[in-house]
């Protein structure tokens, strides 16, 4: 109970309680097919109304409560934000917040159901756990293919860095198409609260605030240059209960400022940006791990999602992003996505 | 392992389920292109360019809708010579123009509907004629978003009546509150109140029910049509994406409207003045790489609904309006409700510079 209350306070008011809590290791009975089967039943329902319930049924109500709470607080804020909007008349000054209000009302839901199924169908553990130390430098190139109904196929070629330094992370990354299209993307994450990058001891949870830029000019005639301000988190599953050890939850909410320029017109355009991303995941060993994400940012190759009807334009896109360890400093890494268009990132990355 | 399998089957079945999503609109272009034709045993019309949309086809009757003030009807009339085609939603000094002596028209039931007898021993070609004057200022109206207050919107179209000297009015999207067949009878029948014709395409909130049912009363969501020299293209954005087919067309539209007062009006507008709200296109790219072919061929002004407010700014350095005061719920800091906007552009013979002035005011409906 204690620990539902603990992650509740963490996602909406005061992330850092969290990181008072001790990670507890404690060694449980494998339980049978049965009760695995019959804990699959309830995660279905009532576990799509009442999160959880999978997790209740295997034994763990610490788990069970943490996330029917989590899940809870989701549906709570999102009807407080669905009022706000409705009541304001979707007035634009009470908008904005409360649409990041409602993809973080849509994080707790979503990542909360992902991780009752986690922890019914996850062995004693997991998959793996975070690692105990991040590289200070990692250096990857890939591909990234865009099939975009109007741009038609992309193919772009996708070369990054990533710097860490105790507190601090930095990530560049460009990807540059052979007609010479090009995007370019640098943030900089100071990690205020978490372990240092070679402390982490199996821990990755962290919360940071992260300051980026995207120069975009991969459409004809135009650029898109945005400086991004977010907030970010990762919290560990086995922060939030047992039965989730190995998984980990993220989220991050920010705006964007910046500026559109058409070319040939020698015109620039103020432009902002709500965004909000989360994601469930797991830790798969050796540095690998496995996420399905939801981002909110219109801005990128993905884009938003392309729903015909009254909530057309709306919504972000979603995908699944991994990393897997192949060799000893070597990761495959690769994402996929799916908006307004589908993205998919291949590439090879070494650390040290 | 089976757990592990479980969980990413999962994650892949949603993610794969989504990527049919990607052309949204793909459908209802295809629709746009099956408008303006119908035939019956053997007899058959086609109007240009589908801007006549065939409401009724009846051997000796015909029922069109207009999306445009001209267009042509090729009618082929079989073994029927005498025909009645009732023209709805025209100017309300609207003419066929077809050989001598084989077309006579009179007033309908409403001020933008003509009642036209006509005589046809073949195949037969008419068009619609009205007065255009391109050496005149022209002035349209520009209203969006009425959704659920159909029933109030009358108050609107009496205000909107009281303009003098609109030719007619642009409604871009929203019409009804879900699109059902009675929302938009309802509509287009309380539009007969005005006394001229509204050009209209579908938005978001047209998709409620069906994607088909604004096909069926209104005719095409994209289309474009000349008048008294000056370029209006409608599209159709209620998905927040314009797909590939409509963007071909849009090409040649563009091109037709080079050296003209170009105006393009469309429901969910590319880019949203307030970024963060984003009520705009689901894809920035594909919203930049729109307004930058806007540009590229010097459209002089893009018209839009969705956000029940009102917004002028400019996309591309081309002036753009949000006008969502239609009746659907506004916004409540916004010190702006029911409205709608009339422009008045320059005189064609004006329109060789780029973005001629032109002026505009709001009209508010207390």
């Amino acid at each position: 109970m204690k620990r539902g209350f603990v992650i509740f306070a963490f996602l909406i008011f005061m992330p850092w309680t969290a990181f008072a809590q001790p990670v507890d290791t404690v060694t449980i009975e494998e339980p049978s097919p049965q009760t695995r089967a019959l804990a699959g039943a309830a995660w279905v329902f009532p576990g799509v109304l009442l999160h959880g319930s999978g997790a209740f049924v295997m034994g763990d109500t610490e788990t069970a409560t943490a996330l029917a709470i989590g899940g809870g607080a989701g549906v709570g804020l999102g009807a407080v934000s669905a009022a706000a909007i409705w009541f304001s008349g979707a007035s634009a000054q009470i908008l904005v917040p409360a649409i990041g209000a409602s993809v973080f009302a849509m994080g707790l839901f979503a990542t909360t159901l992902l991780a009752d199924l986690y922890a019914v169908t996850a062995p004693e553990g997991g998959f793996g756990s975070a690692p105990d130390s991040l590289d200070w430098l990692n250096l990857r190139t890939g591909v990234t293919t865009v099939s975009n109904p109007v741009f038609g196929l992309q193919n772009y070629g996708q070369f990054g860095a990533q710097l860490n330094l105790d507190d601090w992370r930095v990530d560049a990354v460009a990807l540059v198409s052979g007609e010479g299209q090009h995007q370019v993307e640098t943030e900089a994450t100071w990690r205020f609260l978490g372990r240092a990058r070679d402390e982490l001891n199996g821990d990755g949870s962290f919360l940071g605030l992260r300051l980026g830029h995207l120069n975009d000019a991969t459409v004809e005639g135009t650029a898109a240059n945005v400086f991004r301000f977010e907030a970010v988190s990762r919290v560990d599953g086995k922060r939030v209960g047992r039965l989730l050890d190995g998984s980990f939850f993220e989220f991050s909410l920010g705006y964007g400022l910046g500026w559109d320029t058409y070319v040939d017109e020698e015109v620039r355009e103020f432009n902002s940006l709500l965004l909000g991303r989360f994601a469930y995941g797991l830790y798969l060993g050796d540095g690998g791990e496995l996420a399905l994400f939801y981002d909110h940012d219109h801005e990128s190759f993905a884009g938003g999602l392309k729903l015909d009807g009254v909530a057309s334009g709306l919504f972000g896109h979603v995908g699944l992003s991994a990393r897997i360890p192949v060799y000893d400093a070597v990761d495959l890494y690769g994402e996929f996505a799916v908006g307004s268009a589908a993205v998919g990132t291949l590439g090879v990355s070494y650390g040290w | 392992m089976a757990g592990r399998i479980t969980f990413v089957a999962f994650l892949g079945v949603v993610l794969i389920s989504q990527t049919s999503c990607l052309n949204v609109g793909e459908e209802r272009a295809r629709l746009d292109e099956k408008v303006g034709k119908a035939a019956l045993e053997d007899a058959a019309i086609l109007t240009s360019d589908g801007l006549g949309h065939v409401r009724a086809f009846e051997l000796g009757r015909i029922e069109l809708w207009s999306q445009a003030p001209t267009y042509t009807i090729e009618l082929t009339p079989g073994q029927t010579r005498a025909w009645t085609i009732e023209l709805r939603n025209v100017l309300p000094e609207t003419n066929l123009e077809g050989p001598a002596g084989q077309v006579n028209c009179t007033p309908g039931r409403a001020p933008t509907t003509r009642i036209c007898d006509v005589q046809a021993d073949g195949p037969v070609s008419f068009a619609l004629s009205v007065a255009q004057d391109e050496s005149q200022p022209l002035k349209f109206a520009l209203f969006a978003d009425v959704q659920k207050a159909i029933e109030e919107v009358d108050e609107l179209f009496d205000a909107m009546a009281r303009e003098d000297d609109v030719r007619f009015a642009v409604m871009s999207g929203d019409l009804t509150d879900t699109g059902t067949p009675a929302q938009l009878e309802r509509f287009q029948t309380k539009m007969e109140l005005l006394p001229y014709p509204v050009y209209a395409t579908l938005g978001n909130h047209e998709l409620g029910s069906g994607e088909d049912n604004f096909h069926r009363y209104f005719g095409r969501g994209n289309y474009s049509f000349e008048f008294a020299g000056r370029r209006f293209t409608m599209l159709d954005s209620a998905g927040a994406a314009i797909p590939q087919t409509v963007r071909g067309w849009l090409n040649n539209w563009l091109d037709a409207g080079d050296g003209k007062f170009h105006v393009v009006a469309m429901h969910i507008p590319p880019m949203d003045p307030v970024g963060g709200r984003n009520g705009g296109f689901a894809s920035r790219d594909e919203a930049r790489d729109l307004i930058a072919q806007f540009a590229k061929h010097d459209v002089d002004l893009t018209l839009y609904g969705h956000v029940h407010s009102y917004h002028e700014y400019e996309n591309a350095g081309i002036p753009a309006f949000i006008s969502g005061g239609g009746g659907a719920q506004g916004e409540r800091l916004d010190d702006i409700d029911k409205h709608f906007v009339v422009f008045e552009v320059p005189p064609a013979t004006q329109a060789g510079s780029r973005h001629p002035p032109f002026e505009s005011w709001v009209v508010r409906v207390e």
